[in-house]
């Protein structure tokens, strides 16, 4: 017996083995691509980006959230703590803003259960924007282009809560989706180099992944900082804010508990840890290794692993963070 | 004209007593279904959450899930309802979020615990291999090596829950283990002393899971829920019960009422007829 097997039917055929197999290239890895993003109310986010750019949002006008947190800086400033209002220096390095939305905490000791929640921190806080929405409000309240953008935008117009949403609106539109990673996950296997892929393999390998998993490479859960060794005594001069979850819980077991930070984009928010302390990603891939996987990487695996987080690198607004690297 | 007069008074009195009877009565006779099931759905909610973060937990540490990112939104979606019950100030519902709090606390540190203990699991025998291989180099080792290969056995076996030994007897080999590699050169007894940690991680984290995973099933929620979802109930039948009462009695008044007009009205007009007779 012929089997005849016409054109269309090959087709079918084929494009239910990729897409089964695309699938299943996304269902069975840790990571997860990001998805696209859906802005249900433009007005509203550009409401937002506009109050994440105020510096009226600030003692004496001097500062916005922009300022900590730029997004031609990967969402973060470049620092090692921020600076806030009258040159004051803050007391922990700031993460970065891009995909914050897919953090399960909010902040590095997590004292914050959503955006909502930590959109309050940085405006009251007396070293970084030392100011209040009731103040804010005020001084807004006085600006027409506001009043009437709030009330386009919202049908109960400026209020202190319509600032938080918008803020959290703008915030939670900072996705960076189609890296070249997440695009590898997709089925487009020459996304990424054979060094990369060696890399992630390796990231995998070595444990990094039993942290840094998920959507966001990471953000999903809290681990202690120094598991095979203590990295704060090693590095000395420990300050409050090296204590972690513990500032929140008032618990010992939380001191130097600190919510593992998502990796996308990471090569472009140096310098790293909570503490600023690395400027490269080599050598904060290599103070993993020691004080959190117990393990000595051979030659070149860091810097392999390097190589596949710079795949974490994704876009915003079309056009990708990592120039061209990508 | 003087008997019209009272009798007509009467009969408003009586009509207007009874109106406000009747009116209040309805108020009394109406059964709050909204707030009922918005506060059955709320907590029916909590209960599936909770089963369903139960779920998510168990899978990603059995390798069936591959990431908390569900375990953390199921997490997360249940915080915001409970905070829902939180702001009903009620006491008896107190016990459901103590619950919570607790229940929260013991999926964090299952999550933390899960990522160290499966790192190290996973690197252990790579570890060992290096090790056996480092340490087969020189021909004075071998006590080391025997020590090395037993506490690997050992190790594994307890992670695989056939104790061998028990966690003290293991703890003291691997004390016993790094006391033989302080001879060596310093670069292999970083090695041997890395390799011990992560035999301790074993160890002390599948204890810890253990018994973490013991309190996660073991969670009051579904018991609290399922009681606090029979009050709801009582309550509100106790409630669509005196509202069934309440009708009755509205029943009879309105019954009433109409008698009262009806008799009134009949009163007046046989007056009436009286008055034009005379």
């Amino acid at each position: 017996m012929k089997l005849n097997l016409n054109k269309p039917f090959i087709f079918l055929v084929i494009t239910f083995i990729s897409t089964h197999l695309s699938a299943e290239t996304l269902l069975n890895q840790p990571i997860v691509p990001i998805p696209e993003i859906e802005i249900i109310n433009p007005q509203q986010v550009e409401l937002g980006q506009l109050l994440f750019n105020e510096v009226r949002l600030s003692e004496g006008a001097q500062l916005s959230c922009a300022s900590c947190h730029s997004m031609s800086m990967g969402g973060a400033d470049a620092q090692i703590v921020s600076t806030g209002v009258n040159r004051q220096k803050g007391n922990i390095n700031s993460p970065s803003v891009f995909n914050s939305s897919l953090n399960f905490r909010q902040f590095w000791d997590g004292r914050a259960r959503d955006l909502m929640e930590q959109v309050d921190g940085p405006i009251a806080n007396p070293k970084e924007m030392n100011f209040s929405w009731e103040q804010a409000i005020a001084i807004l309240k006085k600006d027409p282009f506001y009043i009437n953008s709030f009330e386009q935008a919202y049908s109960d117009g400026l209020t202190i809560l319509n600032m938080r949403k918008a803020i959290v609106s703008f915030e939670q539109s900072l996705l960076t989706p189609n890296s070249r990673f997440d695009r590898f996950l997709k089925g487009n296997k020459t996304a990424i180099s054979e060094n990369e892929l060696e890399g992630y393999k390796l990231f995998k390998q070595y444990g990094c992944i039993s942290c840094h998993q998920g959507v966001a490479v990471g953000g999903n859960l809290y681990q202690k900082f120094g598991i095979f060794g203590n990295y704060f005594k090693d590095r000395g001069h420990i300050t409050e804010a090296d204590y972690g979850k513990f500032n929140v819980t008032k618990k010992e077991k939380d001191r130097f508990v600190f919510k593992v930070p998502g990796l996308r984009n990471i090569e472009l928010t140096a310098p790293y840890f909570h503490d600023g302390s690395q400027q490269s990603l080599l050598d904060a891939v290599n103070i993993m290794m020691k004080y959190q996987l117990g393990r000595i990487p051979k030659e070149n695996t860091s810097e392999l692993i390097v190589a596949f987080l710079k795949t974490l690198t994704g876009e915003y607004q079309g056009i990708s963070l990592g120039g061209k690297n990508q | 004209m003087k008997k019209f007069t009272f009798i007509s008074l009467i009969a408003g009195m009586l009509f207007f007593s009874l109106s406000i009877l009747a009116t209040w009565l309805y108020s009394y006779s109406q059964v709050d279904y909204l707030t009922y099931q918005q506060q059955t759905k709320v907590i029916r909610d909590i209960q599936e959450n909770t089963a369903a973060l139960t779920r998510k937990v168990i899978l990603v540490q059995q390798g069936q899930s591959y990431n908390y990112d569900k375990v953390a939104k199921t997490l997360n979606d249940n915080e915001v309802l409970v905070s829902i019950l939180a702001s009903e100030k009620k006491n008896k519902l107190s016990q459901i979020i103590e619950s919570w709090n607790d229940l929260k606390v013991i999926v964090e540190n299952i999550k933390s615990d899960h990522a160290v203990y499966q790192n190290s699991l996973k690197y252990f025998p790579i570890g060992t291999e290096h090790l056996h291989s480092e340490l087969s180099t020189n021909k004075n080792n071998k006590a080391l090596i025997k020590a090395l290969l037993n506490l690997e056995r050992q190790v594994i076996l307890f992670s695989l829950g056939h104790r061998a030994d028990t966690f003290e007897q293991l703890n003291s080999q691997i004390k016993a283990f790094n006391t033989l590699a302080e001879k060596l050169p310093k670069d292999t007894e970083f090695s041997v002393l890395m390799l011990s940690k992560h035999a301790q991680i074993i160890l002390k984290k599948q204890q810890r899971l253990k018994h973490r995973n013991t309190q996660l099933l073991n969670t009051k929620i579904p018991q609290q829920i399922q009681h606090q979802l029979t009050q709801y109930n009582q309550n509100h039948q106790q409630q669509v019960n005196q509202a069934a009462k309440i009708r009755l009695i509205l029943y009879i008044v309105c019954v009433a009422l109409l008698l009262v007009i009806t008799v009134a009205k009949l009163k007046i007009l046989f007056l009436n007829d009286k008055v034009k007779t005379r």
